[in-house]
């Protein structure tokens, strides 16, 4: 086999691998290739091929897996883990950013000034329910984005769901129940920029102390670990 | 006596190919081919990894934090672009703790049972 052939097996594997590992690797795999093929041929190449069709299966399946895993939602919307952080990457960044508030306030703004008379006669008539709806889709988006650990995308739910709170405290005159809820976002958003990478608990725990920052939690976890390991004392 | 409550012990044991891919970074800092190279050689041909599976290795080992990636503009090597920078990959002071917890953890497996086979040989 030779050793073109094998360059282009590999251009062609790499396609199957995720998209930030081949901009993390795919560059470096196929330098390590071109020493590789300058060093062996025929019999050794084959040899190559076959090894890297057997564990592919496993690696490929392992790096989609932890790619989801680990960028999950980020990775499909915003490439923020991108090795190259350039002028070009903010500019996409804040694009999308803009994108995500721009869609929900025009959605709001329309409700709220469009005559949907034109309509045929329903629930989806009525601006109100248009405007719930509205304020309930965000939500699960928020969750994903507090369970990844507050990305930038996610910014703008958290103010739209700051907003909404205030208003129907607002309108049920709850106005210390609207300090308290701001006072607790403020301090949850000052709490979520201070993110430690390492914190020993699980992994789903651990992206929800990035988010929330539960130092508090992670004290009463080592506690806990600290006593249960600790061995008893007889009398 | 080991420190369970310690996150390093959380990463262990570790696999074998994990084992020998920071144990050729132990003695310095190498670029893929070379860590193919190594931990072939320290396994005596056992352990021979993939393209594919050293490189999901180092991500995961990346992620980790228990190696590093270091630019490196060394000599260039057969098949390298000219002038552009070599990646290379070192160990961090946490793959250190981590590679010698596991070195630990073996060192007592094989005590623990030479002990036993002695008794049982004698």
């Amino acid at each position: 086999m030779s050793s073109s052939a094998l360059r282009e097996f590999y251009r062609h594997l790499l396609k199957l691998y995720p998209p930030l590992f081949r901009t993390e690797f795919g560059e470096e795999i196929q330098s390590r290739l071109r020493t590789v093929t300058g060093k062996q041929a025929g019999l050794a190449c084959l040899r190559l091929v076959l090894r890297e069709l057997v564990s592919a299966p496993h690696v490929l399946l392992s790096l989609h897996w932890r790619e989801w895993r680990l960028r999950g939602l980020k990775s499909v919307l915003l490439p923020t883990d991108l090795p190259t952080r350039d002028g070009r990457h903010s500019w996409l960044l804040a694009g999308m950013e803009a994108l995500f508030f721009l869609t929900w306030a025009g959605l709001l703004i329309l409700l709220t000034y469009a005559d949907l008379a034109w309509l045929k006669p329903g629930w989806y008539r009525n601006a109100g329910a248009w405007g719930l709806l509205a304020a309930i889709l965000p939500l699960p988006i928020l969750l994903i984005g507090l369970l990844r650990g507050m990305p930038r995308w996610a910014y703008p739910y958290y103010g739209m769901l700051l907003a909404h709170l205030c208003y129907a405290a607002l309108l049920y005159h709850l106005e210390l129940i609207m300090g308290a809820i701001i006072l607790a976002l403020l301090a949850l958003a000052v709490m979520a920029a201070r993110v430690n990478a390492h914190q020993p608990l699980p992994r789903f725990a651990q992206h929800l102390g990035h988010s929330l920052q539960i130092d508090p939690l992670r004290w009463i976890v080592r506690h806990l670990r600290r006593r249960a390991a600790a061995p008893a004392v007889g009398i | 006596m080991t420190d369970h409550n310690d996150p390093i012990h959380e990463l262990l044991p570790l696999r074998e190919p994990t084992f020998y891919i920071l144990l050729s970074l132990s003695s310095g800092e190498k670029h893929g081919y070379a860590i193919l190279r190594e931990v072939e050689a320290l396994s005596s041909g056992r352990v021979r990894l993939s393209t594919g599976t050293l490189y999901e290795a180092l991500a995961r080992l990346l992620d980790q934090e228990l190696i590093e990636r270091v630019e490196s503009s060394g000599k260039d090597q057969p098949g390298q672009h000219p002038g552009r920078p070599r990646k290379s990959y070192r160990l961090s002071p946490r793959g250190l703790e981590v590679l010698q917890a596991e070195a630990e953890r073996l060192r007592q497996m094989v005590a623990a049972t030479q002990q036993l086979l002695s008794e049982e040989g004698g």
